[in-house]
């Protein structure tokens, strides 16, 4: 891998998944736009491991290494085959996917999980169940992202699992992560890993672990905001009143030379 | 392309990525782009380093990109270089003039009892530099509190003084970007809220009955630890909003409970509202 490639690399997988256009365009410039190709390429990985939603008018599809087929992916349950722009994340060349049935396993997935999401997110997630090439397994995934460039802020929930038919077993993980860039640059990221699990009903237990996923979120939130960041810097001195800077600046003794005495 | 575009789309792209890895990524882009590399190194704030001054009982000093020259760093308390310089490189070494040293030692005093009853621990240093020849000077002053590697806090105020011409009046402007850094790693579930946040003031103050320069140190002491006190305060209430409150939000709209108990509390909300516009 040339020096220039592994640059390009770290950058484009440390973006926030709703900021790629823009990232894109920063290296289009660093690059002196000689290297179009080799980027482009490097950002449909990127994609394709963060299960990117490409949209065409209303509809959204998934790309992953599961649903991928030559240079187009396809959707077995809603039997479409597209080709996408990596870019700008457009699926386009449309057309009727026929060469392999949905199992019914995947498709009774399909429809649990299809209830699930829409009692749980917003109606622009995307999901879908595929079918694990060469294995009895299927990779459940749901994708929820959501931006606001001129609100300064992208937003982006990835959950995947693999579902075991043979074993009954499931196991995942689920990854939030959000970017705040008004005067700053914030990033908030949570992940937890469901380790192999038994299991007689998927989704349920999808349900439960995201469930779960979201109370330790907001208790953690609230133990960061209360002790570790109130830890660091008083909101006023234990007087509870602002410094004199005047004159009196001088009746003010370090706490630690007032505890020794000096 | 031009160097300037070229350094725009830098910043911009750190802007963008983690902030956690600002260093690694400021490096990267200087190997893209070696001609960036001086306006990135002096713009872009990264978390401050410490170093102890053996000239001054091991007592911990900041570095920075302001306070350094080759690879040794200024203490502000014995306003030595560490490691030492030699004669040679010493001789082009910055250092402030006497009586911009005064006010540096001042200021480093009165930030120390700030530093005190704010962050009850932690390290400060300021560093300042004189401007042309004239009374102007410029300096930044910084704080520092770890309280393990799950919680950090810096902040970097790069400040500057100017007089007007009849020497009535001084105005302050200060950049301020604090970076903080919070996360709890727990076996089953990883949180990590870390980056910075970057605001611009300025503030005009009359020097009144100031005529001598031993007038001169703690007027302009006062009028920087009020400004710096204010500024702070204010940026530490916006971090809250924004790392508790604007991170939740958007974590909100990802995943949103559409369930029946919602949906009904919803209805009930909006046939309350049509009720209220019907009378």
């Amino acid at each position: 891998m040339s020096e220039f490639e592994k640059i390009v690399r770290d950058i484009v997988f440390d973006s926030p998944p709703e900021e790629i256009s823009l990232v894109y365009d920063n290296l289009q410039v660093l690059s002196d736009g000689q290297s179009k190709q080799q980027i482009a390429s490097i950002i449909q990985e990127f994609n394709e491991k963060h299960r990117v939603p490409a949209a065409k008018g209303e509809e959204r599809y998934l790309v992953s290494e599961y649903n991928k087929s030559g240079s187009k992916y396809f959707d077995p349950v809603n039997k479409v085959l597209f080709a996408v722009d990596h870019i700008t994340r457009e699926a386009s060349d449309i057309e009727e996917y026929t060469s392999e049935d949905a199992t019914q396993v995947q498709s009774d997935l399909y429809d649990e999980l299809s209830k699930y999401v829409s009692n749980f997110f917003p109606d622009t997630a995307v999901f879908n169940v595929f079918k694990i090439p060469e294995s009895d397994q299927y990779a459940i995934i749901v994708v929820s992202n959501k931006k606001s460039l001129g609100d300064f802020w992208t937003g982006y929930w990835l959950s995947e699992y693999v579902y075991d038919v043979d074993g009954d077993t499931i196991s995942g993980e689920v990854s939030v992560d959000a970017h705040y860039f008004e005067d700053g640059n914030v990033r908030f990221k949570s992940t937890a890993s469901l380790e192999s699990a038994q299991t007689d009903s998927p989704i349920v237990s999808i349900k439960q672990f995201e469930n779960e996923f979201e109370k330790n979120l907001i208790n953690k939130f609230q133990y960061m905001n209360e002790t570790q960041f109130k830890g660091l810097r008083r909101r006023l001195p234990v007087t509870r009143a602002k410094i004199n800077w005047g004159q009196g600046i001088g009746n003010y003794r370090l706490g630690r030379d007032a505890a020794q005495g000096a | 392309m031009s160097v300037d575009e070229k350094y725009d789309a830098a910043c911009e792209l750190l802007y963008r990525l983690d902030p956690t890895k600002v260093k690694t990524h400021l490096q990267n882009l200087i190997a893209l782009e070696p001609e960036i590399a001086e306006g990135l190194l002096s713009s872009i704030d990264i978390p401050l380093t410490i170093k102890k001054d053996t000239d001054a009982n091991n007592k911990e000093f900041l570095c920075c990109d302001y306070n350094r020259d080759i690879d040794s760093h200024r203490s502000p308390w014995s306003n030595q270089y560490f490691p030492e310089l030699s004669a040679e490189d010493l001789k082009e070494s910055p250092f402030p003039s006497e009586p911009l040293r005064e006010l540096e030692v001042a200021c480093n005093n009165s930030f120390e009892l700030y530093r005190d009853l704010y962050y009850e621990g932690g390290y400060t240093s300021t560093y300042l530099w004189d401007v042309d020849e004239s009374t102007d000077f410029a300096g930044v002053i910084l704080f520092k509190k770890a309280e393990s590697d799950d919680s950090k806090w810096d902040s970097i105020h790069v400040i500057s003084a100017t007089h007007d011409e009849e020497g009535m009046e001084v105005t302050y402007n200060v950049t301020t970007t604090v970076i903080l850094h919070l996360e709890n790693l727990s076996k089953e579930q990883q949180l990590s809220l870390s980056g910075n946040l970057t605001r611009e003031n300025s503030k005009t103050v009359k020097l009144q009955n100031v005529s001598t320069v031993e007038q001169l140190v703690p007027a302009h002491s006062s009028s920087l630890g009020s400004m710096i006190e204010d500024i702070e305060s204010k940026l530490r209430s916006m971090l809250e909003i924004v790392y508790f409150e604007k991170t939740l939000d958007i974590y909100n709209v990802l995943r949103e409970r559409n369930d029946d108990s919602t949906k009904l509390q919803k209805e009930q909300h909006s046939e309350l509202i049509e009720n209220f516009q019907k009378l």
